[in-house]
């Protein structure tokens, strides 16, 4: 584990009851970096994200943030020590407002009113719709509130579980070029995508899962307009 | 309609001349709502606030009554010394309700567990005939403050009416705090509040000790208040009236748990004025119940914030 490093995976295994799904991933995500997750359908990507975030605890393995060991804490806690994950479900509180939703990302730790303006700054359509119920709001807003609502806390680490999942094209670009804007912020990431294009385009690094191991990976500068070959690594 | 939020102080300024236009049997009635504001407000908690279906109010508001009149008839205790400690064994009884919660325990299920612990509550009343005087009851002395004696019902009117006011206020500031946002959370999704690095448990146990301590504080009020405390006075029907009012009132709102004590309360006794409705108090009071439940399914708090905007419980500081 080098000193730049903020997110080190270590041999992890995890699963659910007897389904072991992660078999030794190890993993690492350097300060400022992104990092793209890919892989098919149950390959365990979002399982990676549930075991660091500490909805799951891992039978062997470990997970440090910052040098920090975080293995297998409850999340409250994971979250306290600066990763926020955002969920494909994105499980916001969707009786409650923009504005509420957000202030509870900040309610642990942060400050709000800073939090606040650089939410609206990324997404300033949500400043328009500060008083609307979340459970009104379109998919792509929706997914705006989520990742707004973990950037209040000032996070570490933020995991992100398909941020394009069931958006219109428009907004897909709209998350990829605010992803790109929070990269040059200095905001590290661990994403998981299904959409390949996208996920390269703004991650610094892919790693591809399959059967709950990574089996390759690489820096995205080098590669070339098509994508042949990580997709055959992928699926085949 | 022109208002400001000063009306909350003023309205418990005008209930302050009560006691000059009422008699004192209807005074007794406006005390029995005072201890049921301070039951609905705790109830309330647990269920409106953070959304969870837990019956154990009737063990806390027992608790509560039962550790008053021991506390003045087995060590002379004034009242007044007793109201703490009874809201803290009422607590305490929250913190033990909160367990089943705390290992996952929800929905009908702690429904049936938190009624369950209620009626344990009251066969332990019974079964300690030495401590709580078993189905013989336990007469309270007449209540004490400060060397005062509150022989009338509008002398404890007083010394309930701060004690609401006190609890109450101090609740709204709870619930516009980040404690209650947790709760809010809490309610909405508790993965999502976890998530958000809310101690879920944490906030569990907290949310059913004061619960447990308000409601404990009212059953102090109301063994002042009737002077004599039996084991059926804990019963099911207890449970009922109490979940009647926070939903005639407004779930998760202050000022339905003010409003369905009010009404629920005082329904029955208004009734019993007008001859020609006299034995069919029960109809009228069910009725008004199912046709409340039917058509304001929020609980009349959400009608009176439709009138004016400033009687919306407000969870988040501007």
């Amino acid at each position: 584990m080098d000193s730049n490093s903020r997110l080190h995976i270590a041999d992890l295994v995890a699963g659910y009851g007897h389904n072991v799904v992660l078999r030794g991933v190890s993993l690492q995500v350097n300060q400022g970096e992104i990092v793209a997750l890919l892989g098919a359908n149950g390959s365990g990507k979002s399982t990676v994200l549930n075991t660091i975030s500490g909805f799951l605890k891992p039978t062997q393995g470990t997970v440090h943030l910052d040098q920090q060991s975080i293995t297998g804490i409850p999340p409250h806690k994971t979250f306290r020590a600066g990763v926020v994950q955002v969920s494909q479900a994105r499980d916001l509180f969707s009786d409650l407002t923009v504005e509420e939703n957000l202030k509870l990302g900040s309610i642990i730790k942060g400050d709000e009113a800073l939090g606040l303006r650089q939410v609206f700054d990324y997404f300033p359509r949500l400043s328009d719709r500060y008083d609307q119920q979340v459970s009104t709001m379109s998919g792509g807003e929706q997914q705006m509130v989520a990742v707004g609502r973990a950037l209040m806390s000032q996070p570490r680490m933020l995991l992100l579980d398909e941020p394009s999942g069931g958006l219109s094209p428009l907004f897909v670009k709209e998350i990829g070029e605010i992803t790109a804007r929070m990269k040059a912020d200095g905001v590290t990431m661990l994403l998981v995508e299904q959409n390949l294009r996208l996920a390269l385009e703004i991650s610094d690094r892919y790693l591809i899962l399959r059967d709950g191991k990574v089996i390759d990976g690489g820096s995205t500068d080098n590669l070339e307009g098509s994508h042949d070959d990580i997709v055959r690594t992928i699926y085949l | 309609m022109k208002l400001n939020r000063s009306i909350f102080w003023i309205l418990p300024l005008l209930v302050l001349a009560l006691p000059l236009v009422l008699n004192q049997y209807l005074q007794y009635v406006v005390n029995l709502i005072l201890v049921y504001i301070l039951v609905a407000v705790g109830f309330n908690l647990v269920v409106g606030n953070l959304g969870q279906l837990a019956f154990s109010n009737v063990a806390f508001f027992g608790i509560g009554a039962y550790a008053s009149g021991i506390l003045t008839t087995q060590l002379g205790m004034p009242w007044w010394l007793t109201v703490i400690p009874a809201g803290l064994c009422g607590a305490l009884a929250g913190c033990a309700a909160s367990i089943p919660a705390l290992r996952g325990v929800r929905l009908f299920y702690l429904a049936i567990m938190t009624l369950a612990f209620g009626e344990l509550m009251r066969w332990s009343y019974i079964r300690t005939p030495d401590l709580t005087g078993g189905s013989m009851g336990l007469t309270v002395p007449e209540p004490e403050v400060f060397g005062w004696m509150l022989t009338t019902e509008y002398h404890k009117f007083y010394v309930f009416l701060f004690i609401v006011v006190v609890v109450v206020i101090a609740t709204s500031r709870l619930l516009e705090s980040r404690i209650g946002r947790a709760f809010l959370a809490i309610k909405n999704d508790e993965n999502a509040a976890a998530a958000m690095g809310i101690p879920t448990g944490q906030y569990f146990v907290l949310a059913f000790a004061l619960s447990g301590f308000i409601v404990g504080i009212g059953g102090s009020m109301y063994a002042a208040l009737v002077g004599h405390l039996s084991p059926e006075d804990f019963d099911l029907i207890q449970v009922i009236l109490h979940f009647a009012i926070i939903m005639v009132g407004g779930l998760g709102s202050l000022i339905g748990s003010v409003l369905g004590s009010i009404l629920i309360t005082a329904t029955p006794e208004v009734i019993r004025h007008f001859e020609w409705l006299v034995g069919s108090e029960e109809w009228i009071f069910g009725g008004a119940i199912i046709v409340v439940i039917l058509f304001l399914p929020r609980g009349l708090s959400s009608l009176l914030a439709k009138v004016n905007p400033i009687f919306k419980d407000r969870y988040y500081r501007d």
